[in-house]
């Protein structure tokens, strides 16, 4: 197929390995900034740590155990260095190491961010597809007028809401927790909620950018063209309409699974889901410097790998944006 | 008769049988290493796990523990402790006085880095073990309140087994094994910790067969899971939540009050709280009893004093300023200061502006009373602000000074009248930031806590609290309930004034 | 067809009225609460909490016996100047770098597109909340702390306008006769990109109420008393049985800001720029 022959190219490499370059000074500047913000901004995590009776010594006692009493260079090259060697370090309050809460927790945010960008897409392409092909119709109008409420709740109000409706009054499903994986009946019920929580604003989002791409297109010459040339109309409409008018969605959901991830925080914390979001919120109110950098480095590395796929999807959509 | 005892045999073989329980917790435990924590999810969850030389009873009394009995030398500075024959750990390492020597031992060793590490070697001198079943302690200096510090049921002195610390090095806050009534099974992170019965138990084996503990941060999602049946119980409840489980028939609220004390401290190294007449007119300003009988209600018990009620060292008859406006202003312009025209009082140019600095959600109702206090104080005719701070910052904040007002307190279980939050922020320790120097009162600090008369340490505590309230070094608001929530099928749980969580006797009814 | 073309053009315009409509309500309440409020929006009354609306308070009073109402109408206030504020800096920050970028190109291009995605490489309410986080909780440090965030956005926007800008023709003509640069970027350049600045900034209102209000949900937002939305909201939280009208009235009344600025945006974006999707 099409597939392998356009990726064997070597612009198609060159494209690849320079998204790829860029990506990795990316993820130093963005590690290093938080690194430095949180050591030279006020707070510190020891008095966290310790009961409220600990004596003076307890504390320089804890604070040389954990080697925060060297200065901040210093700490800042063994950091480096010990992540070449795999290890991020060990979180203050737990004391676990910062890979283990991670790799713990990231299946369930990203299981978490992949439905919700499912269903957002679910909900949203067919009716950002319908609304622009039946521009103007009481159907559009009102998917409109939904699609912008859509986008303006606050999500964490509307958790809220859920939660009080379908797990206290309905009964129909848990509120809050993971019930299990993905495919177990469990556990698709338990993911229902806090993935719809997070899907409706984003399908609000996408219906519109679909809606307003689709609707482009169908402005296209060619279209008029391939019309000319006699095609039915919904040949016309599926092969070249939709076809193109799906390109600038595959980068709003790439984008959109940034936002999930951000909106994950509060959902998370909500609905018990036990993701990343709820961990760096923690690390962040308590001041868990290992576990903030450890978080700020594959919140970073997840963003700059969705990117990458992103545009790689472009490419293969559209092979020209390789030589740009 | 026969068919009676039939009856209550099957009645009470499947009351036995396969109860799971499901606690929701508000936080999810750090860590099963106790030597390493202090406090929180884990800690609490870790009673279920391990035990510790000194127990503590539902009314805040010792009783045995690992240990049967205990005995301190004439001057305080040796304690001797016998311990219970034939206990074991849940992997079979059989339990003495070479694992008590060897978890303290542990607790001592700076590269293990627990929170109390450099005091507890200051304290303690050396530990022997004269045989299997005695463990003797050498203080440095005589130390009556030891035990409450280091051995007693809140610290981090659990009894691990050495065999397990062994294996699992530092690993073993995640593969916990002790001696407690429950046996660690496993764990997935953010979802569920499962602790099984330990069948061999010393005090019995307990009824639940499986507990399992579920972090559920959200306040209103932890209700709604309580009333969905999705747990069973919850060591958290919020005061506004109370009415509403008290009032709803298939909810049970468990309640029982604490040794702790909490309340709005000044700054008097800050002007102008170094004028006694200004603290006073604060005092007088805040309705402490209508913010604490309103926003605290049924969790927390009214306190005018610097020792907690259940302290045996409190004094029944002290009383605080009281609400009276009027007595304030007069007290204010009796220390020269005059309301301005914008209604905000003011002396020599400056106003009377300063800031309250409170946590939010670490006590309870510390930013709501807070606000209300804020609020009164206002009415008054001063200008007051609220900071509120996030966990990671509070601490530092407060103990570096740097507040004019803090809501503060403290929580000891111990109820012994030498030990106290008095004793913490207003004794020699650097917690005392409050710029409150009183020579009597450290005298009579250093003395109660060697002394091994009760009656005299009451006495100097009495006195203690007359000081400090005639000093108006804060203003006293309450003491806190420790509260619980379970549905009301859950039977033979008891509740205690510590927070701890005992199931041994714990099932659900249908 | 021209029918149809006319219905388009009532309809989008009868949606955009609707949006100025309540845009214009929403700031106007904000400049008059001190006149419309009928209470002290500070004023509590312990002993008249959670009472339900009724002749004196009409939504009923919070958590310490505060009108409801008059919380509501000055958290407008609040909440709008965080998103203008917030937009404003994220606006003229962006437009700065976006210009600077494009116009002059090369490796300062380069530099800033790299700067760019470092900020873009992170979630929004993440790196709003590390800001906020580093900072300290406070409605000041949230109003920064979006608009970082938003800045990426109108940088990029902006650096894209600037270079199609860039090789027009009357931009060329204007060098050729000899204009500063900096005459050529403001009287030249930056008008064409004015229309995606505007629609972009009526969105990122939006985006800006609803991130403060999750930062005050969070609890590092909006610091006690201040009656901002999201602070009220997170109030509420604790009180959902007994008082479920405080919450459903807030929430409402943010999604209706939003809603506005949104339809007001569309309005703009179809007038101003058809062709930006």
């Amino acid at each position: 197929m099409l597939f392998p022959d356009r990726f064997k190219e070597p612009q198609m490499t060159t494209y690849i390995l320079r998204k790829i370059l860029i990506g990795i000074p990316v993820l130093v500047a963005v590690v290093t900034l938080v690194f430095l913000a949180i050591r030279l901004t006020p707070g510190d995590p020891v008095r966290q740590m310790l009961p409220p009776d600990a004596s003076e010594d307890d504390f320089i006692q804890m604070r040389e155990h954990l080697g925060l009493d060297r200065p901040v260079l210093y700490q800042y090259f063994r950091y480096w260095d010990r992540i070449l060697h795999g290890d991020f370090g060990d979180s203050l309050r737990t004391r676990r190491p910062v890979w283990d809460e991670l790799s713990s927790r990231i299946p369930f945010t990203a299981e978490l961010a992949l439905v919700s960008v499912i269903l957002s897409g679910l909900i949203g392409i067919p009716i950002g597809v319908f609304s622009a092909i039946r521009q103007n119709t009481a159907f559009d109008g009102i998917m409109r007028v939904a699609a912008f409420i859509g986008v303006s709740f606050p999500s964490f109000w509307l958790g809220t809401m859920f939660i009080l409706l379908f797990a206290l009054s309905l009964g129909w499903l848990p509120a809050s927790g993971r019930g299990g994986a993905l495919w177990t009946l469990s556990g698709m019920r338990s993911i229902i909620l806090p993935a719809l929580t997070l899907a409706i604003g984003s399908a609000a989002s996408i219906s519109r950018m679909t809606r307003a791409s689709i609707l482009e297109v169908i402005r296209q010459d060619y279209v008029t063209v391939a019309k000319a040339k006699g095609l039915r109309e919904s040949r016309v409409h599926w092969k070249h309409v939709v076809r193109n008018g799906l390109i600038p969605v595959v980068t709003l959901l790439g984008m959109q699974f940034g936002f999930l991830l951000g909106g994950a925080v509060i959902a998370e914390t909500i609905f018990a889901w036990p993701g990343i979001g709820q961990l760096a919120v923690n690390a962040i109110l308590f001041r868990d410097y290992p576990l903030i950098q450890g978080v700020v480095f594959f919140f970073a590395a997840g963003v700059v790998l969705v990117n990458l796929l992103v545009d790689l999807t472009y490419a293969f959509i559209d092979p020209r944006v390789t030589t740009s | 008769m026969l068919l009676a005892a039939l009856l209550l045999s099957v009645t009470t073989l499947g009351v036995c049988a396969d109860d799971v329980i499901v606690i929701g917790m508000e936080a999810e435990p750090e860590s099963f290493d106790v030597h390493k924590i202090s406090g929180g999810a884990g800690m609490t969850v870790g009673h279920l796990i391990y035990d510790y030389l000194i127990h503590y009873s539902a009314d805040g009394d010792r009783i045995p523990g690992l240990a049967e009995s205990w005995e301190f030398s004439e001057d305080a500075s040796t304690l001797t402790l016998h311990l219970r024959d034939g206990v074991t750990f849940h992997d079979g390492t059989a339990f003495n006085a070479a694992a008590v020597k060897y978890n303290f031992e542990r607790l001592m060793d700076p590269a293990t880095g627990s929170p109390r590490q450099a005091e507890l070697s200051k304290s303690v001198a050396s530990i022997e073990t004269p045989d299997e079943l005695t463990v003797v302690f050498n203080l440095s200096t005589p130390d009556v309140a030891f035990i409450g510090y280091y051995i007693g049921e809140v610290t981090n002195g659990a009894i691990i087994s050495p065999t397990a610390i062994e294996t699992y090095g530092d690993s073993v806050g995640s593969n916990p094994v002790g001696t407690g009534p429950f046996k660690f099974v496993s764990w997935e992170l953010g979802q569920r910790v499962v602790l099984e019965r330990n069948e061999g138990y010393w005090g019995g084996a307990p009824l639940p067969k499986q507990i399992v503990v579920r972090p559920v941060p959200d306040a209103s999602t932890r209700l709604v899971e309580l009333e969905t049946g999705g747990v069973h119980y919850l060591n958290k409840v919020e005061p506004d939540q109370m009415g509403f489980i008290a009032g709803n028939s298939e909810l049970a609220l468990h309640s029982k009050p604490s040794t702790s004390l909490y309340g709005l401290w000044f700054n008097q190294n800050r002007e102008p709280f170094n004028d006694l007449n200004v603290r006073k007119a604060i005092a007088l300003a805040i309705d402490v009893d209508t913010i604490v009988e309103v926003l605290g209600g049924d969790a927390v018990v009214r306190s005018q004093g610097a020792v907690p009620v259940l302290n045996l060292g409190h004094n029944p008859s002290i009383a605080e300023p009281g609400y009276n406006p009027e007595e304030a202003k007069r007290l204010l312009a009796d220390s020269g200061w005059t309301l301005g025209s914008d209604g905000v009082y003011e002396k020599n140019g400056e106003k009377l502006e300063f800031s309250i600095l409170s946590p939010d959600g670490r006590y309870v109702q510390d930013k709501q009373m807070s606000e209300a206090a804020q609020d009164q104080l206002n009415q008054l005719g001063m200008s007051v602000s609220l900071r509120v701070v996030e966990p990671g910052s509070f601490s530092n904040e407060w103990i570096s000074g740097n507040f004019d007002m803090v809501f503060l307190g403290g929580w000891f279980t111990d109820s012994d009248p030498a030990r106290g939050p008095m004793y913490l922020f207003l004794g020699d320790t650097q917690y005392n930031v409050f710029g409150f120097v009183h020579e009597e009162l450290q005298t009579a600090f250093k003395t109660a806590r060697s002394n091994g008369d009760f009656e005299a340490r009451k006495a100097l505590a009495w006195e203690a609290q007359e000081i400090i309230n005639d000093a108006v070094v804060a203003v006293w608001f309450y003491n806190a309930n420790i509260l619980a929530a379970s549905t009301s099928r859950l039977k033979g749980y008891e509740h205690n004034g510590i927070g701890f969580l005992r199931f041994d006797n714990a099932y659900l009814s249908d | 067809m021209a029918t149809k073309r006319m219905i388009r053009k009532l309809f989008r315009n009868w949606l955009a009225a609707v949006g100025m409509i309540l845009i214009v309500g929403l700031v106007g309440m904000a400049v008059l609460a001190p006149w419309i409020a009928p209470h002290d929006p500070y004023r509590q009354s312990l002993r008249n909490r959670l009472q339900p609306p009724s002749k004196t308070f009409l939504l009923g009073t919070d958590y310490y016996g505060r009108d409801v109402l008059s919380r509501l109408i000055y958290g407008a206030r609040y909440s709008l100047s965080v998103g203008l504020i917030s937009v404003a800096i994220g606006s003229t920050l962006g437009t700065a770098l976006g210009v600077l970028a494009g116009y002059f190109g090369g490796a300062i291009d380069r530099a800033l597109v790299a700067v760019l995605d470092i900020l873009m490489a992170f979630p929004g309410m993440l790196l709003a909340l590390t800001i906020v986080g580093l900072l300290g909780p406070g409605l000041f440090n949230v109003m920064i702390a979006v608009g970082v965030w938003s800045v990426p956005i109108f940088a990029r926007v902006v650096r894209a306008n600037t270079l199609v800008a860039r090789n027009l023709q009357f931009v060329e003509a204007a060098r050729a006769v000899g204009c500063s640069h900096t005459r050529t970027v403001f009287r030249h350049i930056l008008p064409e990109s004015v229309s995606s600045i505007l629609v972009l900034c009526t969105f990122r209102m939006s985006t800006a109420i609803l991130t403060a209000a999750g930062l005050s949900f969070l609890g590092l937002g909006a610091q006690p008393p201040m009656p901002e939305w999201g602070a009220i909201l997170s109030e509420s939280r604790s009180i959902l049985r007994q008082a479920p009208g405080i919450s459903v009235y807030t929430g409402c009344l943010i999604t209706l800001t939003v809603v506005s600025f949104n339809l007001v945006g569309d309005a703009l974006r179809d007038l101003l720029d058809p062709r930006m999707s």
